[in-house]
């Protein structure tokens, strides 16, 4: 979860802040939980994007990101997810599934997801309109599932 | 929003890429659509796998201590329904669990009571420590939070879904809690001989170790395997109870038994069963030695 955090959220200081956040709410939260609506793990990680997510764009420094960072930092960010690829299975699954994307669909979900960038700024950092960074992402996304055989 | 505009967001929805208004819209449509609903689910459900994928982070001591703190002083929401919450009797361990149970699990006090007198808990993390475990419901849910926060990474898997036997569960789920929440709480990842990782964790205070395994293979029905306490200065094997990993998916495994600081955590293939002392070299050794 940490490890989530703090990829969007380069600041090491803010990146407790906000896992400590989610956490105490995973806590406060935790006896209305109902298990049967899906593993707290996927509760726990997506609350814990979303939470970074609203750190990274209400923050003043996040309205001022010089999108060419973003691009710039792209490739490494990918990158960095191959490296762990050792450390555990999800990382192969992923990676693999990663490189079935389109160059273009994987830039968009990368930005997105890894980067906390909405999806009006990755239309700007890659100079293509709103409605086709939605069409990469949902086609993108769909791909993933197919790739990593995810089913309700 | 048209209808094409909905299914185009699903997309966007799943990686939070929409704004608090198009989310807020996008929830609407969702509502009224069982199969735009499907679609979403399954596109976070991959959302989550994306996360699973970043590099674990070992959070810093300080940020541990501070949560156990907060924790203390946090009040928990009432449970939803009935069904969310957990009858104390469930804690108990059952005979069928291929997960051993400490004894001392459904009560906080002995965890306190061991303490050697010269180390009070203090009186905040004494109180975050019950909390841990006093609470049936709300443990399953914060030992998966501590797993995740402390372990890393994609842990849980079918530890937590409603299909497995959940009485065995709830039970280790609040051991693990339990040497999660420890003051000395220390954790060592490391590969297994023959296939999988296992992420060790103990407490020498409390005696209490686990192992969080992924990715260990099946074995034939004739054979299991076994885990032990090897003491650092004798190197006799105590028995630490035998299990059965979740394959791919992570699964946690509390030990049985006492464990000694210096102690090896140790790991063999047994028969069937299990033996009373090991039969075959181990392929996980990890020594609690300070």
């Amino acid at each position: 979860m940490l490890g989530l955090i703090r990829r969007l959220l380069v600041d090491h200081a803010q990146s407790e802040e906000v896992t400590q956040e989610v956490f105490l709410e995973i806590w406060k939260t935790a006896p209305k939980f109902d298990t049967e609506r899906g593993a707290a793990m996927s509760w726990i990680l997506t609350m814990a994007h979303r939470r970074a997510v609203d750190r990274v764009r209400a923050s003043q420094s996040g309205h001022d990101r010089d999108l060419k960072i973003g691009i710039r930092d792209l490739e490494r960010e990918y990158d960095q997810t191959a490296e762990t690829v050792e450390i555990r299975i999800e990382h192969e699954r992923v990676k693999r599934a990663m490189g079935q994307l389109t160059e273009l669909q994987r830039q968009a979900i990368s930005l997105a997801y890894y980067g906390g960038y909405s999806h009006s700024e990755v239309a700007e950092l890659l100079h293509v309109p709103i409605g086709t960074v939605k069409t990469r992402l949902r086609d993108g996304m769909i791909r993933l599932r197919d790739e990593m055989g995810v089913t309700k | 929003m048209t209808r094409d505009d909905e299914y185009l967001s699903s997309g966007a929805y799943a990686i939070n890429a929409l704004s608090a208004d198009e989310a807020r819209a996008f929830e609407q449509a969702l509502a009224a659509s069982p199969e735009l609903a499907d679609e979403a689910d399954e596109l976070s459900a991959t959302a989550t796998l994306l996360g699973l994928a970043t590099a674990p982070v070992e959070p810093p001591a300080s940020l541990k201590a501070s949560l156990m703190a907060k924790l203390a002083e946090t009040a928990q929401d009432a449970p939803a329904s009935p069904r969310a919450s957990t009858p104390p009797s469930a804690l108990a361990p059952s005979p069928s669990t291929t997960t051993s149970a400490l004894p001392a699990e459904t009560s906080p006090e002995p965890l306190v009571a061991d303490r050697p007198a010269g180390v009070p808990l203090s009186p905040v993390a004494a109180k975050a420590q019950s909390r841990w475990f006093t609470r049936p419901m709300g443990v399953l849910v914060a030992a998966a939070a501590a797993v995740a926060l402390f372990v890393g990474g994609g842990v849980v898997g079918n530890a937590l879904t409603s299909n497995t036997p959940s009485t065995s569960q709830d039970a280790s789920a609040s051991s693990l809690a339990q040497i999660f929440s420890a003051a000395d709480v220390k954790s060592t990842h490391s590969s297994i001989e023959g296939g999988g990782q296992a992420t060790v964790v103990w407490s020498g205070k409390t005696g209490a170790a686990a192992i969080v395994a992924q990715g260990m293979p099946s074995l034939p029905s004739n054979k299991t395997y076994e885990a032990w306490f090897i003491n650092g200065s004798t190197g006799v094997a105590t028995p630490a109870g035998t299990f059965v990993p979740g394959g791919d998916a992570t699964t946690w495994h509390v030990l049985s038994g006492t464990m000694t600081t210096g102690d090896t955590i140790g790991l063999t293939v047994e028969p069937a069963g299990g033996s009373q002392a090991p039969t075959t070299n181990p392929i996980l050794a990890v020594s609690s030695a300070a």
